[in-house]
């Protein structure tokens, strides 16, 4: 018993250490009629006998006290916490409160760690969907910036397109002026102007255009056997008088080149141009020299100024579209877009510079040599004055000035022109007349040449149509091509080319129109004059070295091997035809160079004339035992 | 009669029209009216209370477990006081609901509401049939609270207008600034003592 006293009492000793219980007797008028417990751990007073407790406990106002009620954690005065319970008792109410006061602060601390993670998780959802609607946002925003980047391009494509029609009946017309050979140099000066800034503002709309294929990612490399040689000769040729008119040097140093290696022949026109044209544009004293050389797959092209330099801060910028470096004429084009096809078609492009010294760009390319030996159509370079083309051709455009300009052109070698101005008549004048070729604009009215060609072909025509367009798109190409074109000229044309083209197509589709007996005629015929040709040969080799190379007999020679090529080309002679070809050039270049006839000379027309022979006379004796 | 504040205001004074019954009750009458505030955590509940009752502001939040209770007297016209005894029950959320036997006895609700938290909008159904349930009609106001970070609010002009159309007097208040603070506890004092 005493035992169980002890323990009773220490148990009790605890609960009231741990919990200061605080016990209350309320009657039914709210008075206190017994208060068991410390007031004043609770911070509450001592009652009197009058006071209305809920004064001092507040949490008891409202209540009605006919039933129990719990209230977990309710502050008291002094900031304590406890649990209160309300307990009816009779007429009375016993009131208990028991502290809570540790109890509450680890609630606290838990309860604040949980909100504040719980606050933070909302905070994080509702950054998260503001980065999304912000993606989302921005995303738009560059969806539109992009559209309108798109119609941009499009439309300073359109343009481009646009302002190349005229431009070619400017340059065309200027053309045929200066062939006319006048003696009022004020005249020929003013020709000589116009011919330029025409030129000049070809070249601009074409840098544009291309920036806006650039931007619309639609510039496609188109790989095809290319003779470098003649290249960088034409690019020789075409930069010497311009170098000249500024009194400074250009030459062009190539070591060995492979004739036909496969490479896009306009695009690698068109960086080796803009970068020769930049080297002499800002050059004022000294020289620009291009280099080019070959080796494993590789073209080196270098071009080398004495110019002013470039800063070593603006050489990466140069590259960019629309930089220019201060007081440099320009559209600020031709860098950036050299740049995005040395890239587009494998290779890269350095530059050292140093200012007040010169610069140096060097370009490496990937040219890979291609089997065979013969270059698919290359144009032979002529000297249209002699031109005869007594063919009947048909020019179908709606644009008088390119259509003047075409008749002109055309006549002047002995053409036969018929013309029409849209697409319907074009197909109807073609079905009658049936001409030798057809030069189709693509944009007619009525109807497109697109659709003329097709209704053409579906109609059985079947001589050759080459489409003119003022689109460099390949897409347009590609449909002119697959419509049933033969070929594709973009305008502005360079009218010895389009003659040339004309020329060697129509002598194509005269031999191959013919019925396959004839042809087979004519072939044996052609083999049957081998023996003849050798011998005509032989002659016209010994007048040249008995008039010691004249002019005239050059002429006569080249004349010979000339026609010698085209007709061995024709039957399918082609190591004939390639032999030919090689004297045709070497004629021409001598020809129309002030190159002395030496002794280099000499020994190289006897080489390749002596390997002409050769072949021929194989190909006799095999004539021959048939 | 002792009040934890002795700050005395007189806001309804002039502002309303006190019904003859009540002006009957003569010369110092104080009637004592058990109020709640009621919302989601971290709305500021505690924060109105401290503005209302102490004229402070703290910027740093401070969960409320269980409940503080504390007073506010106001003087009403011809010597009427209408003592309010302000219950800030802890904070709920929409995983755990208020536990109802503090607001037994209860004759007026503040619902508080953060501007920046639709959520805590949304959470006024629940809380709303709660006291019905626990307390039969009561008067209720809504304070929308943290008007001075409106720049960042998720409830709307429609928003508070559907809360006044299903018939809760709504303010929006700040207790960083003070506003409306005042007019919110008046408001629902003057439903305390028109029924």
């Amino acid at each position: 018993m005493t035992s169980s006293t002890s323990i009773y009492k220490n148990i009790r000793a605890l609960v009231y250490q741990q919990t200061h219980p605080l016990c209350l007797l309320v009657d039914q008028t709210r008075r206190v009629q017994l208060c068991i417990g410390d007031l004043a751990f609770y911070g509450y007073h001592q009652f009197s006998d009058s006071d209305d407790c809920t004064d001092q406990l507040t949490f008891l106002v409202g209540l009605d006290f006919t039933e129990s009620i719990e209230l977990m954690f309710v502050e008291t005065p002094n900031a304590k916490a406890a649990h209160v319970y309300i307990m009816p008792r009779g007429g009375s109410t016993q009131i208990i409160l028991l502290d809570a006061s540790e109890q509450k602060v680890a609630q606290l601390n838990m309860q604040q760690k949980a909100n504040e993670l719980y606050l933070l998780h909302e905070e994080q959802t509702k950054t998260l969907q503001e980065m999304r609607i912000l993606e989302a946002e921005l995303e738009r925003k560059n969806l539109e910036a992009e559209k309108a980047n798109r119609l941009k391009s499009h439309f300073i494509a359109n343009m481009s397109h646009e302002f190349r029609t005229p431009l070619n009946t400017i340059i065309g017309f200027t053309d045929l002026m200066q062939q006319k050979i006048t003696n009022d140099s004020v005249h020929n000066d003013y020709l000589t102007a116009v011919d330029r800034g025409a030129k000049h503002l070809l070249n601009l709309v074409e840098n544009l255009l291309d920036q806006a294929q650039i931007e619309t990612s639609s510039i496609e490399i188109y790989a095809t056997e290319t003779d470098l040689n003649e290249l960088f000769n034409e690019i020789d040729v075409a930069f010497v008088s311009l170098a000249e008119r500024k009194l400074i040097e250009f030459e062009v140093v190539s070591s060995p080149l492979p004739n036909l290696v496969s490479i896009d022949e306009l695009r690698l026109r068109q960086i080796v141009v803009n970068l020769v044209g930049n080297a002499i544009k800002f050059t004022d004293n000294g020289s620009v020299q291009l280099s080019t050389s070959w080796s494993s797959g590789e073209l080196f092209v270098e071009v080398t100024d004495s110019g002013c330099g470039i800063p070593k801060a603006c050489k990466e910028l140069i590259f960019k579209s629309f930089e220019q470096l201060q007081n440099r004429p320009g559209s600020g084009l031709g860098l950036s877009i050299v740049k995005y096809l040395v890239e587009k078609m494998g290779g890269c492009i350095t530059l050292e510079s140093t200012p007040g010294s010169g610069s140096c760009f060097k370009v490496v390319l990937p040219a890979e040599l291609t089997r065979t030996s013969q270059s698919a159509r290359p144009l032979q370079k002529l000297d249209i004055s002699n031109l005869s083309i007594p063919a009947k051709l048909l020019v179908v455009e709606d644009n008088p000035d390119i259509l003047q300009l075409l008749r002109i052109v055309l006549e002047s070698v002995d053409c036969t022109v018929l013309v029409s101005a849209d697409g319907i008549d074009g197909v109807e004048k073609c079905l009658a007349e049936q001409p030798d070729l057809v030069l189709m604009d693509l944009n007619l009215p009525a109807m497109s040449g697109y659709e003329a060609t097709k209704k053409l072909r579906a109609a059985g025509f079947s001589k050759p149509i080459f489409a003119l367009s003022a689109s460099t798109s390949a897409d347009h190409k590609q449909r002119a091509l697959d419509a049933g074109c033969d070929d594709y000229v973009i305008k502005p044309f360079d009218t010895t080319h389009l003659l040339v083209l004309i020329q060697q197509v129509i002598n194509q589709s005269k031999f191959q129109g013919i019925p396959t007996r004839r042809r087979k005629e004519l072939n044996q015929r052609f083999e049957a004059s081998l023996n003849d040709k050798l011998k005509h040969l032989d002659q016209t080799l010994i007048a040249l070295r008995c008039e010691r190379y004249s002019d005239d007999q050059m002429r006569k020679l080249r004349h010979f091997i000339h026609n010698l090529a085209g007709s061995a080309s024709l039957y399918g002679y082609d190591k004939i035809s390639a032999s030919a070809k090689q004297i045709d050039d070497l004629l021409y270049d001598n020809l129309y160079s002030d190159a002395a006839i030496d002794s280099g000379f000499m020994d190289l027309l006897g080489s390749k004339t002596g390997d002409l022979r050769a072949l021929l006379m194989t190909e006799t004796a095999i004539v021959g035992h048939q | 009669m002792r009040f934890q504040s002795t700050s005395q205001i007189s806001i309804l004074k002039n502002d309303f029209q006190l019904d003859y019954a009540v002006l009957q009750m003569g010369q110092n009458s104080i009637i004592t009216k058990k109020i709640c505030l009621l919302g989601n955590f971290s709305v500021g509940k505690t924060s109105m209370i401290a503005r209302f009752v102490r004229h402070t502001f703290s910027e740093k939040y401070l969960t409320t477990v269980g409940v503080k209770i504390d007073s506010k007297p106001i003087e009403l016209a011809d010597g009427l006081t209408l003592k309010l005894i302000v219950w800030d029950i802890a904070g709920s959320d929409k995983y755990s609901g208020i536990d109802t036997t503090y607001i037994t006895g209860s004759a007026g609700i503040l619902f508080v509401v953060d501007g920046m938290r639709k959520e805590t909008l949304d959470a006024i159904v629940g809380l709303r049939r709660c006291v019905n349930e626990s307390v039969g009609d009561c008067a209720m106001v809504c304070a929308i609270n943290k008007s001075d970070l409106k720049i960042k609010w998720e409830i709307t002009r429609a928003d508070i207008d559907g809360l006044i159309e299903s018939g809760i007097p709504t303010f929006k208040t700040s207790a960083k600034t003070g506003e409306n603070v005042e007019a919110a506890f008046a408001s629902l004092a003057k439903l305390l003592i028109e029924t």
